[in-house]
């Protein structure tokens, strides 16, 4: 049977609804152009306005004429209708439309459940915590929406209930959705559809550093990665220098990460400490992958190229989380004779006055490590300084910057450094990456940022492997820029964990206040992103391991999946439960009565009271008559709170009901 | 039980999940796995909205062909938890919203429509609500006993059979002239306010219009074998027509339909008597009943 419920639309749900949708299409602002979501807003408003002053809605041909125009403004802005987002934008455009002529109940709660997947696709273009929340918020004001609907809107619904009654749904719904997130297998679905995600700032290491490529990347506070310890062993701030791409092909002050040294060095042999790292790297382009120096292995789509290098195997698209697993000590791959001559390499136009000076040091030593206590020497006592600034250099700036400016960056005393110490015949590259980071207080992780880009040099040393060694340790303090990430790297107070960046001007208090608030919201956001966002099908396979689980068709899986849910079910259900009201003796055994009487025939008519019921009965069962009218006596009399007592009732009902069932089959047998 | 607005939820579910699954990532899976726990927990709501609630009517009720039949109940919520949209029908049709109970009893009424003359028990009434997510529709049923008369439609163009020419037209709108107080009844609304006892509205109860009547009272016997018409339902409505204007101009009338006969009265009780006569007459065959 159709049931008419609820057919007029009150104002208040209409209120609801429209808020709902308001608030569901804000997210979409970002992915789409913000003409179309101003002209649904527009669309919402309007409607909200026409029911405030109960006037009319727009009739067909008005709405015609809007969903016409509707359709020019897609096809004006994305030049199509077809396609994500043209259709993205033909769903609000359809959603506008029946938000103008809605005025039924089907209505109704078909435009809730579209405002539902309105708010829900904005999920897909975006993963952060603050959508989610937000996300989360318009859910539960969606979910009161159609709470207030169907429970008979205005009139069955004020905020002070409607608000504590819908948070209780959801808040019962979200073990369930705990239980699903975590345990219920995910299916591999890639290609089926991929929307076209915004291109994110895509800053960071490049295929080949320039001389000033790292001073750019000094003032860029953008974050590059976080990384945290699982096993907590982090290492000290010196070693923390995260590898990102080696160089080896030498132009002076310009090195280039050539495809043939991939070829040229050999497998890694690593040495010292293991450090597992959960890193969680935000998009970039450069295809590189960052890890503590010097990266063993890793999951996720990454492979191991020459030089102890990470590289992406897909193009990078969304943040990444992996884990990594590196050792702090040298790499002891043994050097091929060609590896040994490509890695000695460099350009010949480099000048005299260097090969002079190299000379120099060869006549004083042959030994790897004292040529390179050399050059290093002449870094700090030479009048060298460390700046962002160290202006331009020539094309072949090299004795420029070695005998004339001596000004420059990370970039520039590694690049020189190793191309020096190729000139004395000592294998070297360079390798490009980030040093340190900052620690959040909250929980123990790093964040890195592109300000902590930075470049080093390695050496290979006979009996040692290649050893890391970064020039700008040996310039003098004092010869420092204060701006440099350098100069605060090394504060003279000697505190080097902390780096103390100063963002605000204010009272100290203020700038406390503000520190502590963004640590603790990037500390939520990086435990969302690594537990949340990572959390996919390899992830919760990996989870499943840990619980014994093999495959998707475990058993205990089963049972896991099956047992929350009865559980969570048998929580809400114990909520919700009333227990029945406990119904008088009396009146139990008169229906038990009733009841057996209609078994044999004979059923009480709705109005009947006992009197008249009894009087029938007597006709029905003359055998039984005197029974059942004694019967109907004692239950008469009991209501008013005389005569027998309960049992001796259920006794005369048991033998009558034996008596009868004897007549039964007595008639049957005849 | 789901209802027609479950396709628009499963609808968005399959939507979100095969969005989820191309993505791949931790949050889009969210959505999906929101809207289907939302789903389970609603359904044990649903279910809980209709229970504990005990329906009663009165015994009887009763209204003319062709208007609306009001069964009035009184709703009542055994326990503390609060009851929302709920709709109340029977089995013979009608509905009755009730939009929220406490731990109370309230009064409504069901309104039915498009009822023939007749008879009609009511042993049941339903109590449904598709609260609070609208996809799942629950339902429990009250047995009650309720006995709704259907008065024929008050129709028909013949003169009253009086023989001394009482009753006429413009004596019409109601006894309300004489020298004596003979109680009072309802007010019907289009008459005059004149004779409304207005002291008893100030204390709250409906309006009623006092009745005088004059000792000497003539009695005129309605019957049903006087009456010429087509069909038994148009001499039926003749009759409830003949039996409202005598009662309207205060006079004392009897019935007489086929065996059974009234004696003559007035009243309000006499007045539904009768009538309750009418409806309670066999139709005569289906196709005249239609």
């Amino acid at each position: 049977m159709k049931t008419k419920s609820f057919y007029h639309l009150p104002l208040s749900s209409l209120q609801w609804l429209l808020t709902g949708l308001f608030l569901g299409a804000i997210p979409l602002w970002f992915p789409l152009k913000s003409a179309v979501i101003f002209s649904f807003l527009g669309c919402l408003l309007w409607r909200f306005i026409l029911e405030r002053k109960g006037l009319k809605c727009p009739g067909l041909w008005t709405r015609c004429a809007v969903g016409a125009v509707g359709l020019l403004i897609i096809q004006g802005l994305y030049g199509t209708l077809i396609g994500l987002e043209a259709g993205m934008c033909l769903l609000l455009l359809l959603i506008a439309l029946k938000v103008l002529e809605m005025r039924t109940e089907r209505e109704f709660m078909l435009l809730a459940y579209l405002a539902f997947f309105i708010l829900l696709t904005s999920l897909f273009f975006s993963q952060t915590l603050l959508i989610c929340i937000y996300v989360s918020a318009v859910f539960v004001i969606l979910t009161a929406t159609v709470v207030q609907f169907t429970g008979g809107a205005a009139e069955g619904f004020r905020l002070r209930s409607l608000v504590p009654y819908t948070l209780l749904l959801v808040v019962q719904a979200l073990p369930l959705i705990a239980l699903l997130f975590i345990f219920l297998p995910r299916i591999k679905g890639g290609g089926l559809l991929q929307l076209n995600k915004p291109k994110t700032a895509q800053s960071g290491m490049s295929e080949q550093i320039n001389p000033g490529s790292f001073a750019e990347l000094a003032q860029n506070e953008e974050d590059a990665f976080r990384v945290d310890f699982p096993d907590d062993n982090m290492p000290p701030f010196d070693d923390l220098y995260w590898r990102a791409g080696v160089f080896a092909e030498c132009h002076g002050l310009q090195w280039r990460a050539d495809k043939r040294d991939r070829e040229v060095m050999g497998r890694p042999r690593l040495t010292g400490p293991v450090v597992v790292q959960r890193i969680s790297m935000e998009p970039h382009s450069g295809g590189w992958v960052y890890a503590l120096d010097r990266p063993l292995s890793s999951n996720g789509p990454v492979t191991m190229t020459g030089g102890n290098v990470l590289t992406m195997s897909l193009p990078m698209e969304e943040r990444l989380n992996l884990r990594v697993v590196s050792r702090l000590g040298n790499d002891q791959t043994p050097l091929t004779a060609a590896a040994r001559e490509a890695l000695t390499a460099v350009p010949s136009d480099l000048g005299d006055r260097t090969r002079q000076l190299v000379d120099s040091w060869l006549r004083k030593t042959q030994d790897p490590k004292e040529l390179a206590r050399l050059a290093l020497a002449m870094f700090r006592q030479d009048n060298f300084r460390y700046t962002l600034s160290p202006g331009v250099y020539r094309e072949n700036g090299f004795e420029e910057f070695l005998f004339e400016r001596k000004l420059g960056f990370c970039e520039h005393y590694a690049a020189a450094f190793g191309t020096l110490m190729r000139m004395a015949g000592v294998p070297a590259r360079m390798v490009a990456g980030y040093h340190g980071g900052e620690a959040n207080p909250f929980t123990n992780y790093l964040i890195v940022r592109q300000a902590d880009a930075h470049a080093w040099t390695e050496l290979w040393i006979e009996g040692e492997g290649w050893v890391r060694y970064d020039p700008v340790d040996f310039i003098n303090p004092l010869r420092v820029d204060a701006d440099t990430p350098l100069a605060a790297r090394r504060p003279a107070n000697g505190n080097d964990t902390e780096r103390i960046r100063s963002e605000t001007n204010g009272p100290a208090f203020l700038q406390k206040l503000f520190r502590g608030a963004r640590f603790g919201w990037d500390a939520v956001n990086f435990q969302w992103n690594l537990h949340i966002v990572s959390y996919d099908q390899a992830s919760q396979r990996d989870f499943y391991r840990t619980l014994g689980i093999d495959t998707i068709f475990s058993w205990r899986l089963l049972v896991i999946l099956l047992g929350g849910l009865l559980t969570v079910r048998g929580v809400v259900y114990a909520f919700v439960r009333q227990k029945p009201e406990k119904q008088e003796r009396s009146l139990v055994l008169y229906r038990q009565f009733c009841r057996l009487l209609a078994k044999h025939g004979l059923e009480r008519m709705p109005n009947e009271g006992p009197r008249d019921f009894a009087q029938r009965a007597v006709e029905v069962f003359p055998a039984e008559a005197a029974r059942v009218s004694e019967l109907f006596g004692l239950f008469i009399g009991w209501r008013y709170g005389r005569g027998a007592s309960a049992a001796e009732i259920a006794g005369r009902l048991r033998e009558l009901k034996r008596r009868l069932r004897g007549r039964k089959r007595a008639a049957t047998t005849v | 039980m789901p209802t027609r607005h479950m396709v628009s939820m499963i609808a968005v579910f399959i939507a979100v999940t095969y969005a989820a699954v191309s993505q791949g990532n931790g949050p889009a899976y969210l959505p999906a796995y929101a809207l289907f726990s939302l789903l389970l927990v609603s359904w044990l709501h649903n279910r809980a909205n209709v229970k504990q609630l005990e329906v009663t009517t009165h015994r009887e009720a009763q209204g003319f062909a062709g208007a609306v039949l009001l069964v009035p109940f009184k709703l009542r919520n055994k326990r503390a938890r609060l009851k929302f949209g709920l709709v109340l029908t029977t089995p013979i049709g009608g509905s009755a919203q009730v939009g929220r109970v406490a731990e109370q009893t309230i009064e409504g009424a069901i309104s039915i429509s498009g009822l023939k003359r007749g008879v009609y028990p009511i042993s049941r009434i339903g109590v449904e609500s598709i609260f609070p997510l609208g996809v799942f529709r629950s339902r429990t049923r009250h047995p009650i006993s309720c006995l709704c008369h259907i008065y024929p439609e008050p129709l028909g163009e013949m003169p009253l059979p009086t023989g001394s020419g009482a009753g006429k037209p413009e004596n019409q709108g109601a006894k309300t002239s004489g020298d004596d107080f003979a109680g009072v009844r309802n007010y019907l609304i289009g008459e005059s306010q004149r004779h409304v006892d207005w002291k008893a509205v100030a204390r709250g109860q409906p309006m009623m219009i006092k009745q005088f009547e004059s000792p000497a009272q003539q009695e005129i016997w309605l019957d049903l074998a006087a009456v010429k018409g087509p069909n038994l339902e148009g001499q039926l409505s003749q009759m409830a027509r003949w039996i409202m204007q005598c009662e309207r101009a205060g006079l004392r009338y009897g019935l007489r339909v086929g065996g059974g006969r009234i004696p003559p009265g007035h009243g309000n009780t006499h007045y539904h008597h009768c009538l309750r006569e009418l409806a309670g007459i066999p139709k005569a065959t289906e196709s005249s009943a239609k």
